[in-house]
C-alpha cells in the first residue's frame, strides 16, 4: 500500500532532465588525481636541510648508549643553532623508525632527512686503580657525511676525544660531549661544501632556494668567521717558524722535528729515537664563544725516530714532571702519571710496552723518576703533599724486580740539587742547612747528610743496608746542581753555578772531579753514548736564553756553541749514535700570548 | 481501507504548490549536504596537546563509553540521516528520522557530558554547554517563518514561533553544568561594556553579548511573522535565523585566523561553524516538513503511525543505552593488605618516582629539541624499575611494564595516564600489596600552547576502611607518602570521582596536628602556624577553644579526631560526585566569581558533612573552618568557611565582619557535640535539599592510632 505522502519530494517525481555530469566528474577526478600525486611527491621529498644524526659510540642512542645520545644531542643543538634541521632524536616516532629501518639511509628516507651523518667512534674504557675507582675513556673514529643522493659518504672526518670521571656513566656522558665539541665545526664545513648545498651558496638562489639560503645564513657566517680566524692562526704559526729559522745564527744547521703549535717535552734519546712527552693540540674555533681556542688532546709519551713511525708508549690525562729513559737511552722508561688528580702513579714502561705502576698514592707527589742503565733500580723524589714549601722532598730508590724500596733520604731541611743512577749506585747532590747559611761545614761522615755542606754523595743500592757516603765536598759558598751519569755508569757530571760557573765531571773511583769554567750559567749536562763528550745548556751573560753547547772531555778544547738564536734551546740529549744532539726549542705562542710552544730540534754534535 | 482511494488534498494556489514541493525538496537536499556537514564532527580534534591534535580515534580507548558515544553522536546521526535521505521516499518519514536522530544526539550528549564529568577527561565545552538548546530557537524561528508564508500552515508556524520563545526562555534561565545561566554570561558581557578600559575590549564584550543574546533576539524576532506573514517562501527573517548565528561565529573564526592563532584552533572553529550550519538546516527543514505534514494536513488521522512509532522507539532505545553507559562509576573497594617490604618501598619510593622524573625531563626536552640522552635515561630507569618489580610480584611488574612502555608516547592524554596508573593500582590490589600510586596531570598554557605534565606520587597504605551510606558502599585508604618527588602535598586527604576510594594522608594529618599543637604554645594561643589575619578575634577564640577541647586528652586523641573528620569529608566527596546541584547560597555569595562555584559547592558539602562524623568531636571540624575563615589567603576554603558558618548559624555573614565571625564561632563551640552534628546535617539539607545520609563504618575497628 502506498503511503499518502510517498513520493512527495522523491527524485523520481522530478521529471526535469539534468545535463550529463560525467564529464565534470572525470575532470574532477583527474584534477584530484594529479593534485594527489604531486601532493604525495611533495610529501615524500626529503627536506634539504634535514639531517639524521646516528653515532655509534658503544652502540647507538636508541640501543641505550649514553655517550652516543649525548653526542647526538649536542651536535643536533649546534646544527640547529646554525639553521640546519636535525631530526629530533629521542622522540617516539624517530626511535621507532630507527629501530625498524633496514639501515640509516632507509631511516633517513622515512624521516625525510636529506643528509645522514653517521660515525663509529670506538671507546676504550680503562678503570684506573684509584680509591673508589676512576674511569678513563678514549674514543676515536670517523664521522661520515652522506646525502641521500650520494652513492657513498662524501666526507669522512677523523674524530677523537677523551674523558674521565669517578662514575662510568658520567665518563660516558663526557666522552659524548667531547666528541660533539670536536665534531660540530668541521661537520658544518663539510655540509656547506656538499655538492647539493655549495652551489646554492655560490650562486644567486631562486625560488625555494632563497628560503634555504636564508636559513643557512648563520651557518655561512660561522663558517666564514671560522675560516678567517683559523687561517689567521695558522698564518701566525707559519710566520713565526719562518722568522725563527731565518734568525738562526749557529755554526751548524738546526733541524726541526715538530711544528708549531707543538707542545713537546724532550725526555731522552736512544736507539728508538727521541723520547717526547707531548699533548696533541690544534686550533679550534668555538661555536658557542665564536673565538679561537686551543683544543687539547690526551698527553702521550712516545719514541719519535728521525724516520719511520712514532711509537706511543703511553697516553693519558697528564704526565707529572719529566719522564726519562735510562742513561743508555733505553728501557725501562720511567714516568709519573697524574690519574686525573685523584692519585699519582710512579710507573715503569718495559720494552714490551707493559705498564707497571710501582707506586700509586692519592697524596704523595712523585717527581723526576729515573732508572739505572741495567734497569735494576729506579730513583725518584717524593713528598707528602702538593706544596714543596709545606712538605720536604725526599729522595728514594727502589728495586725494579719487586718494587721494594731500598733507600730513602730525608733532606733535613736542606735540599737535593741533583741525582743520577750510575750502575747500581745512586749519586746525589745535597745542600744542607749549614751550607745554606754559609756556615762552617762539618766533615761529612757516612750517613751524616744532615750536617754536611754542599756534598756529592753516593749510595750503593745493592748493599744490604745502603748508606750515603760522601764523594766530594764542595768548597764553602759553592752552588751545584744538574747531576747526570754516563750510560756505562763510569762518569758523572754536574754544574757549579756559584761562585764561578763551571762544568764538573769525574770518573768514579779516579780521584777529584775536573772543573771546567764556563762563561755563563750552565745546566742540564748529558753524556754522549760513549761517555766522552758532554752536551749542556748555557745562558750567556746578557743574552738571557739557553743555547746548546758540546764539550769534548778527552781533549783540552773549550765548549763549542751549537745553537745561537732567540729561542730557549734546552735539555739537550745525544742521539743513540752520538752524531746529533736533540733539544727543546721553547717560544711564545703567537696566537695565545700567555702560552708557550715547544718543538723538538736537533743539531749535529760536531762543528765541521 | 486503501489509502489510495483517499483523495490527497491538493494545494490551493500555484504558489502553494511550489512552496509545498520546495519544502520537501529542500529537506531531501539538505539531508544530504547537511548530514555530510555534521559528519565533519569526526574530523575535529578533541583537544590539542603540544601542538598535536588528538582526534577521536586517538582517544577511543581512553574516553568513557558514554563520552565516546556523545562525541561521535553528531557524526553517527549524520550518517543515519544521509542514509535515510537515500533510502526513504517519504518526506514526512525523512523529517521524522532527522528529528529523531538530532534528538538522540542531544540526549546522548547530555548524558555523555554527565558521565564524562565523573571522569578525568570531560567533554569539550562545545558539548557540555547545551549547544542544541541554543540552536533550537533559531531552527524553530526559521521553520516557523517559512511556514507562515502559507495560510494553511500558519497555525503550525505560530506554534513553532511560540515554541521558539519558550525554548529561548528556558535556555536563558536554566543553569548550565557549572551553575551559571546564559543570562549570567550576557550580564557579564554587558558589564564589560561599561567597565572595560579599552575600546577594543569593549568591542569584544559587545560581540560576546551579541552572540549570547542571539538566540533570544531571533526568538523575539519570530513574533513579527505571526502578525505579518511573509510575502515569499524565503523570508528574510528565516534566512537570518538560519544563517545569522553561523555567520557571526564564522567572523570569530576569521578573526582568530587573522590573529595567526594556532591553526588547529582555526580549524576547529571553522569545523564547529560547519556543523552548526548542518544542524540548523536539518532541524529547520525537518521541523518545516514535520510541522506541515504533522499539524496542517486535514488527513493527519490517516498519516502513517508506524514511522512515528519506529522513530520514537529508536530514540528511546538509543537514549536508554546511553543512559546505561553513563552510570557513575561504582564505589567501594576490598583491598586486603600484606606487610610492606623493603623491596616494595624501594620500588615505589625510589625507582618509580625516579623513572617518572626522567620521563618528565625527557618529555620537556623532546618538545623542542633533540632528546636522545633523556630517552636513554628513561629507558635505563625503566629497566631498573622492571628488575626490582619482577622480584616483588609478576602482575605488578607486568603493569609497570605496560605503564613504562605506553608512557613512551609523548602525547599521552590525561585519561590514559590515569588509566595506566589505575591498572597498576588494580594490580597492586590484587597482589595485596600495601602501595598506592596517585596520578595527576598538570595542565597549563605557555607561549607554546597547552602543556601537560604527568606526575605521580607513591604512598604506602596503612589500612583500608570500608563504609556504607544510602545503600552504597564506599572506602577510604589511609596512606603515608613514600616519595618526595615533586615536593610536599599539604592535603589531609583527597578523593577522585573516578576512583572507588578516597584517601586519608596520615603523615599530613600528623604534620597538621603538630602545627596545631605548636600554635597552642604561642601567646595568645592560636590554631596552627600559618599566617592569619592579624588579631582576628575568631582566631583568638580558636586557640582557647582548641586548648579546652584537648584538656585531659593525650596528644594522639587529636590525631584520631582529625583522621575521622578527614575520612568523613573525603567519603562525602565520593558520595557527591560531580553532579550535585550548586546551592543558591553559593551562587549568591560568589556572584562575581562563577568559576569557583563548582569547587566551593563540593567543598562546602564535604566540610559540613565532616562535622557529622561520629568518631570525632565536630568541634575539630569547626576549628578547621575557622582557620580558613581567618586565613590571609582568600581562597576557595575561605569562601567555604564563611558559607559554612553562615549556614550553621543561619544568619547572613560578611567576611569583613570579624566580630560576627568570632561570635558565631563562640556560639557554635558552646553547643554540645550532638546538637552541633544535628545543626550541620540540617544546614546541609537546607543547602542541598533532602537529608544528609549517615555514613556507617563497616569495619569494627576504630581508625588506628597514628
Amino acid at each position: 500500500m502506498k503511503d499518502a505522502y510517498d513520493a512527495v519530494g522523491a527524485d523520481d517525481d522530478l521529471a526535469i532532465k539534468r545535463p550529463a555530469r560525467w564529464p565534470w566528474l572525470i575532470l574532477l577526478l583527474a584534477a584530484l588525481g594529479a593534485g594527489g600525486y604531486y601532493g604525495w611527491q611533495y610529501s615524500q621529498a626529503p627536506a634539504p636541510l634535514k639531517i639524521l644524526l646516528a653515532f655509534d659510540v658503544d652502540g647507538y642512542w636508541w640501543e641505550g648508549s649514553t655517550a652516543a645520545a649525548r653526542m647526538t644531542d649536542e651536535v643536533a643543538e649546534d646544527l640547529a643553532a646554525l639553521g640546519f634541521e636535525p631530526v629530533r632524536a629521542g622522540t617516539p616516532e624517530v626511535t621507532e623508525q630507527l629501530e625498524s629501518a633496514e639501515d640509516l639511509l632507509d631511516a633517513a628516507r622515512q624521516l625525510k632527512a636529506a643528509f645522514v651523518i653517521s660515525g663509529t667512534l670506538t671507546p676504550k674504557i680503562t678503570e684506573l686503580p684509584v680509591e673508589d675507582s676512576y674511569f678513563e675513556i678514549q674514543a676515536r673514529g670517523e664521522v661520515k657525511v652522506q646525502h641521500q643522493s650520494d652513492a657513498a659518504p662524501q666526507t669522512t672526518l677523523p674524530i677523537s676525544a677523551w674523558s674521565g670521571a669517578k662514575k662510568k656513566d658520567r665518563a660516558l656522558t663526557l666522552i659524548g660531549e667531547g666528541l660533539a665539541t670536536r665534531t660540530a665545526p668541521p661537520l658544518i664545513r663539510a655540509l656547506l661544501l656538499h655538492p647539493t648545498l655549495e652551489p646554492l651558496l655560490q650562486q644567486q638562489a631562486t625560488g625555494a632556494d632563497v628560503d634555504v639560503l636564508a636559513q643557512l645564513k648563520p651557518a655561512r657566517d660561522f663558517l666564514s668567521a671560522r675560516n678567517k680566524t683559523l687561517g689567521e692562526g695558522e698564518k701566525a704559526y707559519a710566520a713565526q717558524e719562518k722568522r725563527r729559522d731565518a734568525a738562526e745564527r749557529g755554526p751548524v744547521p738546526v733541524t726541526r722535528h715538530s711544528h708549531l703549535p707543538a707542545d713537546d717535552g724532550l725526555c731522552g734519546a736512544g736507539p728508538e729515537g727521541h723520547l717526547v712527552k707531548t699533548e696533541p693540540n690544534a686550533l679550534y674555533y668555538s661555536l658557542s664563544g665564536r673565538k679561537l681556542y686551543q683544543l687539547e688532546g690526551m698527553e702521550t709519551l712516545e719514541w719519535r725516530p728521525d724516520e719511520g713511525d712514532v711509537k706511543v708508549l703511553w697516553a693519558g690525562y697528564n704526565v707529572y714532571s719529566y719522564p726519562s729513559a735510562t742513561p743508555a737511552g733505553g728501557y725501562p722508561v720511567m714516568l709519573v702519571e697524574d690519574l686525573y688528580g685523584w692519585a699519582k702513579a710512579l710507573t715503569a714502561i718495559g720494552k714490551d710496552g707493559q705498564i707497571n705502576r710501582l707506586r700509586i698514592d692519592p697524596e704523595q707527589r712523585y717527581t723526576s723518576p729515573i732508572a739505572s742503565s741495567s734497569g735494576a733500580y729506579a730513583a725518584y723524589y717524593v713528598r707528602d703533599c702538593y706544596k714543596s714549601s709545606e712538605c720536604p722532598t725526599r729522595l728514594a730508590a727502589l728495586r725494579m724486580a719487586d718494587g721494594e724500596g731500598v733507600f730513602e733520604q730525608d733532606p733535613f731541611e736542606g735540599s737535593f740539587e741533583g741525582r743520577a743512577l750510575a750502575g747500581d749506585s745512586l749519586l746525589f747532590l745535597h745542600r744542607s742547612v749549614s751550607a745554606a747559611e754559609g756556615a762552617e761545614i762539618a766533615a761529612p761522615e757516612p750517613g751524616s747528610v744532615e750536617r754536611s755542606g754542599e756534598t756529592l754523595w753516593r749510595v750503593d743500592l745493592s748493599a744490604e743496608s745502603p748508606k750515603a757516603e760522601a764523594l766530594w765536598v764542595a768548597p764553602t759558598g759553592t752552588r751545584t746542581g744538574w747531576l747526570s751519569a754516563s750510560a756505562d755508569g763510569q762518569r758523572i757530571a754536574f754544574v757549579i753555578t756559584r761562585p764561578e760557573p763551571a762544568l764538573v765531571w769525574m770518573t768514579l773511583g779516579e780521584g777529584e772531579p775536573k772543573i771546567i769554567p764556563v762563561d755563563g750559567a750552565p745546566s742540564a749536562p748529558r753524556f754522549s753514548p760513549d761517555g766522552r763528550r758532554l752536551t749542556f745548556n748555557l745562558v750567556k751573560p746578557r743574552e738571557g736564553d739557553e743555547e746548546v753547547f758540546v764539550l769534548d772531555l778527552d781533549g783540552e778544547a773549550a765548549p763549542i756553541q751549537l745553537t745561537d738564536n732567540a729561542l730557549r734551546d734546552r735539555y739537550p740529549h745525544f742521539g743513540a749514535q752520538g752524531e746529533r744532539i736533540y733539544f727543546e726549542s721553547l717560544d711564545r705562542d703567537p696566537n695565545f700570548r700567555r702560552r708557550y710552544v715547544s718543538v723538538i730540534s736537533s743539531v749535529p754534535s760536531a762543528v765541521k | 481501507m486503501s489509502q489510495a482511494s483517499t483523495p490527497i488534498p491538493g494545494p490551493e494556489t500555484r504558489d502553494e504548490i511550489a512552496a509545498y514541493d520546495a519544502a520537501a525538496l529542500r529537506l531531501r537536499s539538505r539531508t544530504r549536504w547537511g548530514a555530510a556537514m555534521i559528519m565533519v564532527a569526526t574530523l575535529l580534534p578533541y583537544e590539542v596537546i603540544d601542538g598535536a591534535p588528538q582526534f577521536p580515534w586517538h582517544l577511543a580507548g581512553e574516553l568513557p563509553p558514554a563520552g565516546l558515544v556523545a562525541y561521535l553522536g553528531p557524526a553517527l546521526a549524520g550518517a543515519v540521516i544521509l542514509g535515510a535521505s537515500l533510502r526513504v521516499r517519504s518526506a514526512f518519514t525523512l523529517a521524522l528520522i532527522t528529528l529523531g536522530a538530532l534528538l538522540s544526539v542531544a540526549i546522548c550528549i547530555h548524558l555523555g557530558a554527565d558521565a564524562s564529568a565523573w571522569d578525568i577527561l570531560p567533554l569539550p565545552d562545545v558539548f557540555t554547554r547545551r549547544p542544541m538548546a541554543a540552536i533550537l530557537p533559531l531552527a524553530l524561528v526559521a521553520a516557523g517563518t517559512n511556514l507562515s508564508f502559507l495560510s494553511r500552515t500558519r497555525k503550525a508556524a505560530q506554534g513553532l514561533l511560540v515554541g521558539a520563545l519558550l525554548v529561548a526562555l528556558w535556555f536563558y534561565t536554566s543553569p548550565e553544568s557549572g551553575g551559571a545561566t546564559p543570562l549570567d554570561a550576557v550580564a557579564g558581557a554587558m558589564e564589560g561594556l561599561i567597565t572595560l578600559p579599552d575600546w577594543r575590549m569593549r568591542l569584544g564584550s559587545l560581540v560576546m553579548a551579541t552572540l549570547a543574546l542571539w538566540p533570544g533576539l531571533i526568538a523575539l524576532l519570530g513574533i513579527f511573522p505571526m502578525s505579518f506573514p511573509p510575502k515569499d517562501d524565503h523570508p528574510v527573517i528565516g534566512l537570518v535565523a538560519l544563517y545569522g548565528y553561523p555567520l557571526l561565529l564564522g567572523m570569530f573564526a576569521f578573526r582568530t585566523l587573522a590573529a595567526l592563532s594556532d591553526p588547529w584552533v582555526v580549524y576547529s572553529g571553522v569545523g564547529i561553524v560547519v556543523i552548526m550550519v548542518g544542524v540548523l538546516v536539518l532541524l529547520t527543514s525537518a521541523l518545516e516538513v514535520a510541522g506541515d505534514h504533522g499539524l496542517c494536513r486535514p488527513d493527519l488521522a490517516s498519516a502513517p503511525k508506524a514511522p512515528i512509532l519506529a522513530v520514537l522507539g529508536a530514540v528511546a532505545l538509543i537514549c536508554g543505552g546511553q543512559w546505561a553507559l553513563a552510570r557513575p562509576p561504582a564505589k567501594g573497594v576490598d583491598w586486603d593488605l600484606v606487610a610492606a617490604s623493603a623491596r616494595g618501598d624501594q620500588i615505589f619510593g625510589e625507582r618509580l618516582p625516579a623513572w617518572n622524573a626522567a620521563r618528565s625531563r625527557w618529555a620537556r626536552a623532546a618538545a623542542d629539541r633533540s632528546s636522545a640522552e633523556a630517552m636513554v635515561t628513561v629507558r635505563k630507569a625503566a629497566r631498573d624499575l622492571h628488575e626490582a618489580a619482577e622480584a616483588l610480584d609478576p602482575e605488578v611488574a607486568a603493569a609497570l611494564k605496560i605503564l613504562t612502555r605506553e608512557a613512551r608516547q609523548l602525547d599521552l592524554a590525561g585519561r590514559r595516564w590515569y588509566r595506566l596508573i589505575g591498572d597498576l593500582n588494580e594490580a597492586l590490589r590484587r597482589a595485596r600489596q600495601p602501595y598506592y600510586v596517585d596520578p595527576t596531570v598538570r595542565i597549563f598554557s605557555n607561549a607554546k600552547g597547552l602543556k601537560r605534565r604527568f606526575r605521580l606520587r607513591a604512598y604506602r597504605i596503612k589500612q583500608v576502611r570500608r563504609f556504607e551510606s544510602g545503600g552504597a558502599r564506599y572506602a577510604a585508604l589511609h596512606v603515608t607518602r613514600l616519595d618526595d618527588g615533586d615536593g610536599g602535598d599539604t592535603r589531609l586527604g583527597f578523593s577522585r570521582d573516578l576512583q572507588p576510594f578516597a584517601l586519608v594522608a596520615e603523615d599530613e594529618i600528623e604534620r597538621f596536628r603538630g602545627a596545631l599543637m605548636e600554635g597552642l604554645q604561642a601567646d595568645p594561643p592560636v590554631c596552627g602556624t600559618e599566617t592569619f589575619i592579624a588579631d582576628h578575634p575568631a582566631m583568638m577564640r580558636c586557640g582557647e577553644a582548641l586548648a579546652a577541647l584537648l584538656e585531659g586528652h593525650d596528644p594522639a586523641t587529636l590525631s584520631r579526631m582529625i583522621v575521622a573528620t578527614t575520612e568523613r569529608h573525603e567519603i562525602q566527596h565520593q558520595i557527591d560526585g560531580p553532579l550535585r546541584p550548586i546551592p543558591q547560597a553559593v551562587m549568591d555569595h560568589l556572584r562575581r566569581r562563577r568559576s569557583r562555584w563548582p569547587r566551593v559547592s563540593r567543598e562546602l558539602s564535604a566540610y559540613l558533612a565532616e562535622l557529622t562524623a561520629v568518631d570525632a568531636s565536630p568541634k575539630v571540624g569547626l576549628i578547621h573552618l575557622v582557620r580558613f575563615a581567618t586565613s590571609e589567603r582568600f581562597g576557595v576554603e575561605h569562601d567555604v568557611a564563611l558559607l559554612a558558618l553562615q549556614a550553621l548559624s543561619d544568619r547572613e555573614l560578611d567576611g569583613e565582619d570579624r566580630a560576627a565571625i568570632a561570635e558565631i564561632f563562640r556560639q557554635l563551640m558552646a553547643l554540645d557535640e550532638d546538637t552541633l552534628r544535628a545543626r550541620a546535617a540540617a544546614a546541609w539539607g537546607d543547602l542541598y535539599g533532602g537529608d544528609l545520609d549517615p555514613v556507617t563504618p563497616l569495619d569494627p575497628a576504630h581508625p588506628a592510632a597514628l
